[in-house]
């Protein structure tokens, strides 16, 4: 049935491009000198000069229902009401002060009954207030630039993986839900750029640590849901220490390519799990695992070409310090266990992980030769290079990502089919959302989320119930 | 002093007009003096069909560099736009291929993109990509139409284009046109009044108004581009009103790069 829906969304945007009428061209005589008048009036338009300061910012509602509850009285997943706010402006000549804050709250969580939900699931989903964006920016001269405060570093050319984009975590509370790149969260740094002669050279000091925003633990889309349904207790995460990370990108612009070099040092955005013991409250002793954070060294390069109408991409990143989970672990807790040892998490006897190095290669395209149609597909392979050990999970693994976005009415409607695919069997996410802006300032959209894992044991499986029908509208002023 | 001016012009300067041809009046309304670089805020009105308005503002930086053309323009309103930016480096050697980047300020990202459909609406506007860098002069084939036109009660010469045999379809595949008609005004080569006849049927109508001088150049200080389908009915309308032009001030070669473009350009 998912694969009808997705077949009749494809069908819808491709139709376009199948149906296009056509007029010939006749001869000179064939021209009509007539000139029909548009008779129209113009409202009133204040055409004085924009100023050096702006607030601005937009009020949204979004509604999401779950598809596969929906007779049930909980079928409501979020009712969000959201206030973003910009404060915009020129502090002196050349420089710019920019400062972004995002509030919203859920009204869906009262709606249901607060009491179904744990407290983590509560803080996560109800209701946040959070300062974004917070930097200054400006010249130096001779090509100089800095840019200092809270901030967003996109580097790289993939839309939907960080490959060579390291400096940013995302917001992935709700996967598949929100376009990839609109999830990045801004952090502390400061940012030194030189430019000229088609160089561009970027020198990035970060100076907060965060990591991406994960579903709480018993939420709809805890990652952990499978390891916890297999009896392993999971221990409040570790923090690293925010000892300073550093990233630094040269980029060389040449006619119709870019080419660029990555250096990075940070602390990994994405948790790993680490034994943190055995509790043997119950008949049965359970295994503890605690979410951890590696550092990691990335070294990688990118570029882009065009040709005619096509955009070609590429990544490559070769990482050091990437953490994989072992497939063994009750094996070997067993095993020990077995043996009369009795492990804490201060011992080296049972391995919850292992720190390596991973090879990362992008491929992508984006082909925009059709009238109003933008097709974007790209793929990443990601590997442990001479591995020979079989017990690394995902040491081997596919990700793809295709997009189609179609515009109409001179732009007022945009329409976007997404479809990730993870390799390993891991499962999928179609994303089609579309909105129009019904007038200025005031866009409407509707949408639907689909995850579909091919076996009980993918990365998607717990989320196979959580597909979302959404509904909302988005004020700008 | 005059007399002589005068003298020259009748001798010299009117026989040279009436021997244009109507493919070199089309080159010297191409090459039509434009500054070296200029400064412009362009407020853009869409209107559909049942006339309802949007509106989005706009402050371009152009440079050129020979016969080459660097520009960047940002958004400054509607607020759900603001700060989008584009950056293109136009090549006057046919064999290379412009240069085009995005600046989407909520992605925080400049991404190369390809020169795509030039066919295209150039932001949701009634004119196309090719309509606003000018469609290339020598893939035409033109004839004088009618000789003498008033459009704003100036002396037109109307011409009439059509693709040149030889490349034909390629011509209409690339700018979605199938004839041409224009006006242009024969004291200042500007290109008044338009008429172009879609590939997909219907035609689309430019009207040009508020000439004037700015720093020593014609400057056309309001364009309506209007879309038709093939009974006549209006479909919609594109206005573009040039406002704060000013030619000549110094545009800094620092701008035309993708570090301004995500400083933006207060």
């Amino acid at each position: 049935m998912k694969r009808w829906i997705v077949a009749a969304w494809a069908g819808s945007l491709l139709t376009p491009l199948i149906w296009s009428p056509t007029a010939q061209a006749e001869g000179f005589g064939d021209l009509q000198l007539e000139v029909p008048s548009s008779n129209l009036e113009l409202e009133e338009v204040d055409l004085a000069p924009q100023g050096n300061w702006g607030v601005y910012g937009f009020v949204q509602v979004e509604g999401a229902a779950a598809t596969e509850r929906l007779d049930d009285k909980d079928s409501l997943a979020k009712l969000r009401t959201t206030l973003n706010l910009s404060l915009d402006g020129r502090i002196a000549e050349d420089w710019r002060l920019y400062v972004n804050g995002s509030s919203f709250y859920d009204h869906a969580y009262r709606l249901n009954g607060r009491e179904q939900y744990n407290e983590a699931t509560l803080e996560a989903y109800e209701e946040e207030t959070e300062l974004r964006d917070a930097y200054l920016s400006g010249t130096l001269g001779n090509g100089f630039s800095l840019k200092a405060g809270r901030q967003i570093l996109a580097w790289g050319e993939s839309e939907a993986n960080q490959i060579n984009d390291m400096a940013n975590p995302r917001d992935n509370r709700e996967p598949g839900m929100v376009e990839l790149e609109d999830a990045r969260l801004p952090v502390a740094a400061s940012l030194l750029t030189w430019t000229g002669g088609g160089w561009r050279a970027d020198m990035a000091a970060i100076h907060e640590y965060r990591s991406h925003k994960t579903a709480p633990l018993g939420s709809e889309f805890d990652p952990l849901a499978a390891i916890q349904a297999r009896g392993i207790a999971i221990a409040p995460e570790t923090k690293p220490e925010n000892d300073g990370e550093w990233a630094v990108r040269l980029m060389r612009s040449f006619n119709g390519a870019d080419l660029g070099v990555y250096w990075s040092d940070t602390h990994s955005d994405q948790f790993h799990l680490e034994f943190d013991g055995i509790e043997r409250t119950g008949e049965t002793p359970q295994l503890r695992l605690r979410p951890e954070y590696s550092r990691v060294q990335s070294l990688g390069i990118s570029g882009n070409l065009v040709w005619g109408s096509l955009l070609l991409k590429g990544e490559m990143a070769r990482k050091a310090g990437v953490a994989y989970q072992r497939k063994d672990l009750e094996a070997q807790a067993k095993a020990l266990l077995a043996a009369g040892g009795t492990p804490t998490g201060q011992s080296a006897e049972l391995e919850a992980h292992r720190t390596t190095e991973q090879m990362q290669h992008m491929l992508g395209l984006e082909y925009m030769g059709w009238s109003d149609l933008t097709v974007t597909l790209e793929t990443t392979y990601s590997r442990v290079p001479e591995n020979e050990d079989e017990d690394l999970l995902r040491a081997e693994s596919f990700f793809t990502f295709s997009s189609a976005t179609y515009t109409a009415f001179n732009d007022r409607l945009n329409s976007r089919l997404a479809w990730i695919h993870y390799g390993n069997e891991d499962g999928d996410i179609y994303r089609w959302i579309t909105d129009y802006d019904w007038v200025d300032g005031l866009n409407l959209y509707a949408g639907l989320v689909v995850y579909q894992a091919p076996t009980e044991s993918a990365l998607l499986a717990p989320y196979q119930e959580n597909d979302r029908l959404i509904l909302g509208g988005r004020f700008s002023f | 002093m005059k007399f002589l001016s005068l003298l020259l012009c009748l001798l010299l300067g009117a026989p040279s007009l009436w021997a244009l041809t109507p493919r070199e009046i089309v080159e010297q309304a191409d090459q039509v003096d434009d500054g070296n670089t200029s400064i412009t805020e362009t407020t853009m009105i869409m209107i559909d069909r049942s006339e309802q308005q949007r509106i989005r503002k706009i402050k371009a930086f152009r440079k050129d560099y020979g016969p080459d053309k660097k520009s960047i323009s940002i958004f400054l309103s509607p607020t759900d736009v603001r700060n989008t930016t584009f950056m293109s480096f136009e090549w006057a050697d046919e064999s290379k291929e412009d240069d085009n980047w995005l600046y989407l300020p909520a992605l925080r990202r400049v991404k190369r993109i390809a020169s795509g459909n030039k066919k295209d609406r150039f932001m949701g506007t009634d004119f196309t990509y090719h309509d606003m860098n000018g469609l290339k002069v020598s893939r035409w084939e033109y004839q004088m139409i009618k000789e003498s036109d008033q459009v704003n009660g100036a002396d037109c010469w109307v011409i009439g284009a059509l693709p040149k045999a030889e490349i034909k379809q390629e011509v209409i595949e690339d700018t979605g046109y199938t004839k041409r008609l224009l006006w242009i005004q024969k004291d200042n080569f500007l290109s008044v009044q338009g008429k172009v006849w879609l590939k997909s049927g219907g035609y689309k109508v430019m009207k040009a108004s508020k000439i004037k001088k700015i720093d020593h150049i014609w400057t056309i200080g309001r364009v309506e581009m209007s879309t038709f389908d093939r009974a006549d009915r209006r479909q919609h309308t594109t206005v573009l009103l040039n406002e704060q032009v000013q030619y000549d001030q110094g545009v800094e070669d620092r701008l035309f790069t993708t570090a301004t473009m995500e400083k933006g350009l207060q």
